[in-house]
């Protein structure tokens, strides 16, 4: 207690799972598919494809044509009771529903999945305060006693007026007037029927109804050189040039922001250009954020299968397809126990022309602490081009002397860029030394700043990684130790930056 | 009844100037439940003996501060979540035989949340017993003399539901301050293992305020685990609000009533009341021998 651990925090423990499947495979062995219906709520699509100097227009249309969603505001949670709407959406199609604004750490938030089942994470007076039964939350950790899941299944045959467990959910939620802003889509089973159907229901019963569209953006490359991806085949010499799931997925998410890979591990980057490969042009990183549902993803591999079909072999190995959950659903993954994790969950499909390799990235296994990452808007204003995730981390400070100068240092990071914001009233230039622990390389830099004063008093660096240099690590630890500087006037940024983790892997933050 | 929500910060100060500023600035931090803070202190004049204290000397309990946001304040500071604010008094005294607090009920009554600073051993002793008033959070202040709380009186104050007040606004200028602040968490955390603790930023102006996930960094120099620092801020926070409304509504008393329906043997038995749950248990116990 007297000396708190301030320097040694492990990342977070991050599984991946990987297979490769046939695509003449079918039933349990092309568990693929499994894993696309199974990631029911689908926030960001990243398309990887080499020899596209953009986006074609049908691929565009494929993904902003027909895939709006609504966002209703506060709607009470009795309405998902009412026979109505039972009938009609429920029980008619997929209904998918997510809460939006809320995080996962602090607030209440709900899930529709769309097999029926109603998924709500409580905090503790809440769930007091709600008559329904429920169970400690398995993914975190349970002393103190912090969040409560409630799981109502609306497609029971059961879940009837006139059933004794349909009066008692909708007294509960009478009584308790739990009132969510949810994004909602409906995929129905008759394709003659529109979605937007649900709009008109919601409005008509007097809540805002908004249509939210998914938006859509694109990264060329002009060179590149793709590893090769596997699986391995049996002529001998071949088998060492297929690269690892690790390095092929690394290798994908430095793509998706852009970073530029040299030759050689410097001192500087840890991330090299592998070293067996096909060299492409023009390859072409698509991202759309929006909501998404499982079907949309089968259309998509299938629409890059047939194009991947078209091309020639040596133009265009394979085609990458990334989608990434939203990260503050209550349900990540449904599975018979639906889990949920404030940690990054993804996979990532890697599609050739005769295999499909499919990467799993999960959280911990083990129940956590739901601390530390709120992303403020991943689906909203915040993004670059790159698609950023504006995420607030304090790293591990390690300070020399006891806190000294008051200063807690928040990091902003937004992919692509690095922002440093050292709060402190008395701080005008100090020197912060960053290192940046990547598997095997450290990175040291030194800045000055004091630059822009978004926040009243607190000098804010924003360190880019410049185009020219190749400045980038696969942290999976930060540590910031803060000294104290002299009183410098100089306002200039003294040396470059690094860009941020990649992508794919999970994000280590260590506190 | 307002319940807390969020992240909280329950110590504001209400200067004049600049409050709204800070409200909003803390709300675009994150925080989502705020109390503002008024302080008023118990002056104890070094009168003679003997004399009473006339009337005059007594600092005025000024009424609760309102504040309200707008609409277009929050949206320009782009803050979505609806923003819970209480008000809660400080109350600094000494000397328990003053008859500050009884004179003043029921102006303190109107905060919502009611915090004591005493600086003596026996003003402890009367916050924790609370024969006057009810308090809900204690803040102690920077002392000069080391660790002269009694353990059992805190101890006390923790099975009481009392809640205990850490600030890091002081520590960001001062470094004695910071001193005396490290220290009193060190003695709370030997005294009650840091159970019942809030961390509060006792902002004067915006920029004493910090990022909620900074402050639960902060919250390990203070002694707190994680989960201890996330609990300070958030469930802590909600018990104090929850508890202080609670006090506010009155002892609650529970009254049971056993009805036995039918007797074993068949019969419809009169259905006899009892006083409590154990005369129905010797009931059972006699009717089962």
């Amino acid at each position: 207690m007297h000396n708190p651990e301030v320097e040694k925090h492990p990342p977070p423990e991050c599984r991946l799972y990987h297979g490769c499947y046939h695509w003449e495979q079918v039933g349990k062995e092309a568990a693929w598919r499994k894993l696309v219906d199974q990631h029911p709520f689908n926030a960001k699509i990243s398309l990887l494809m080499p020899d596209l100097p953009s986006v074609p227009a049908d691929l565009r249309e494929l993904l902003t044509q027909d895939t709006q969603f609504y966002r209703i505001d506060k709607l009470p949670l009795h309405q998902l009771c009412a026979p109505a709407f039972l009938q009609a959406f429920l029980n008619k199609g997929q209904v998918f529903g997510l809460s939006c604004d809320t995080l996962l750490d602090t607030d209440n938030s709900a899930v529709i999945a769309p097999d029926g089942l109603l998924r709500l994470l409580l905090n503790k007076f809440t769930y007091q305060e709600l008559a329904l039964s429920g169970s400690l939350s398995a993914d975190i950790l349970r002393t103190p006693m912090e969040k409560f899941v409630v799981e109502v299944d609306l497609k029971n045959p059961n879940f009837y007026p006139g059933k004794p467990r349909y009066q008692q959910v909708k007294n509960a939620f009478t009584q308790l007037p739990l009132a969510f802003s949810f994004w909602i889509l409906w995929v129905p089973n008759d394709p003659d029927v529109c979605p937007s159907s649900i709009a008109k229901y919601f409005h008509d019963l007097g809540y805002s109804v908004s249509e939210c569209a998914a938006t859509l953006s694109q990264n060329v490359l002009e060179k590149a050189f793709m590893p090769f991806p596997g699986p391995p085949v049996e002529e001998a010499g071949l088998d060492e040039q297929i690269a690892e799931p690790e390095d092929l997925l690394e290798w994908i998410g430095c793509q998706t922001l852009g970073i530029r890979l040299s030759q050689k591990e410097s001192v500087l980057s840890g991330v090299v250009e592998p070293r067996h490969g096909t060299p492409v042009n023009n390859l072409c990183c698509a991202q759309s954020s929006g909501f998404f549902s499982p079907s949309l993803i089968h259309l998509l591999i299938q629409y890059t299968r047939s194009w991947l079909a078209q091309r020639e072999a040596t133009a265009v190995p394979w085609v990458s397809l990334t989608v990434y959950g939203h990260p503050d659903s209550a349900m990540s993954w449904r599975w018979e126990k639906p889990s949920c994790s404030s940690w990054d969950n993804l996979y990532t499909l890697v599609i050739t022309r005769e295999h499909l390799l499919a990467f799993m990235l999960l959280g911990p296994g083990k129940p956590q602490r739901l601390i530390a990452q709120s992303h403020n808007g991943v689906l909203s204003c915040g993004e670059t081009a790159q698609g950023s995730k504006t995420l607030l981390l304090s790293p591990n400070t390690s300070l020399p002397s006891p806190i000294t100068q008051g200063a807690l240092v928040v990091c902003n990071k937004v992919y692509g860029k690095l922002i440093l914001e050292v709060g402190g009233v008395h701080l005008r230039a100090r020197q912060v030394t960053v290192v940046i622990r990547a598997t095997s390389t450290a990175l040291r830099m030194w800045w000055c700043s004091s630059a822009t004063t978004e926040h009243s008093g607190r000098p804010r660096a924003v360190i880019r990684c410049p185009t020219g240099s190749s400045a980038s690590a696969m942290p999976s630890s930060y540590s910031m130790c803060l000294t104290q500087g002299r009183a410098n006037t100089s306002t200039r940024l003294e040396r470059l930056g690094l860009t941020c983790m990649a992508a794919t892997k999970g994000l280590a933050i260590s506190w | 009844m307002k319940l807390a929500r969020g992240f909280c910060d329950l110590n504001i100060s209400a200067t004049d100037t600049d409050l709204k500023k800070t409200l909003l600035k803390a709300l675009s931090l994150g925080y989502q439940t705020l109390a503002i803070n008024r302080e008023v202190t118990d002056t104890l004049e070094q009168h003679q003996k003997g004399k009473k204290r006339k009337k005059d000397d007594f600092p005025s309990v000024p009424p609760p501060p309102k504040v309200t946001l707008t609409k277009e304040d929050l949206d320009r500071h782009g803050i979505t979540k609806e923003p819970v604010i209480l008000t809660r008094i400080t109350i600094t005294y000494a000397d328990p035989g003053s008859a500050f607090l009884s004179k003043f009920r029921n102006s303190i009554k109107q905060y919502d949340i009611i915090a004591v600073t005493p600086t003596t051993d026996s003003a402890l002793k009367q916050t924790v017993s609370q024969t006057v008033v009810d308090v809900d959070i204690i803040a102690l202040g920077p002392e000069e003399r080391g660790t002269r709380f009694a353990r059992k009186l805190l101890r006390l104050a923790v099975e009481r539901n009392i809640y205990f007040e850490l600030s890091y606004g002081p520590c960001i200028t001062d470094s004695t301050r910071r001193q005396q602040t490290i220290t009193l968490s060190h003695v709370l955390h030997h005294s009650f293992r840091s159970a019942n603790i809030i961390v509060t930023s006792q902002a004067r102006i915006p920029s004493h305020l910090r990022r909620p996930y900074d402050v639960m960094n902060l919250g390990k120099f203070f002694g707190l685990t994680d989960a201890g620092a996330k609990a300070a801020l958030v469930a802590m926070g909600h018990n104090v609000v929850y508890f202080a409304a609670m006090r506010r509504q009155g002892v609650a008393r529970c009254a049971a009533q056993v009805t036995l329906l039918k007797n074993t043997n068949g019969q419809d038995d009169s259905i006899a009341k009892y006083e409590g749950l154990d005369d129905a248990r010797k009931y059972l116990k006699t009717q089962n021998a």
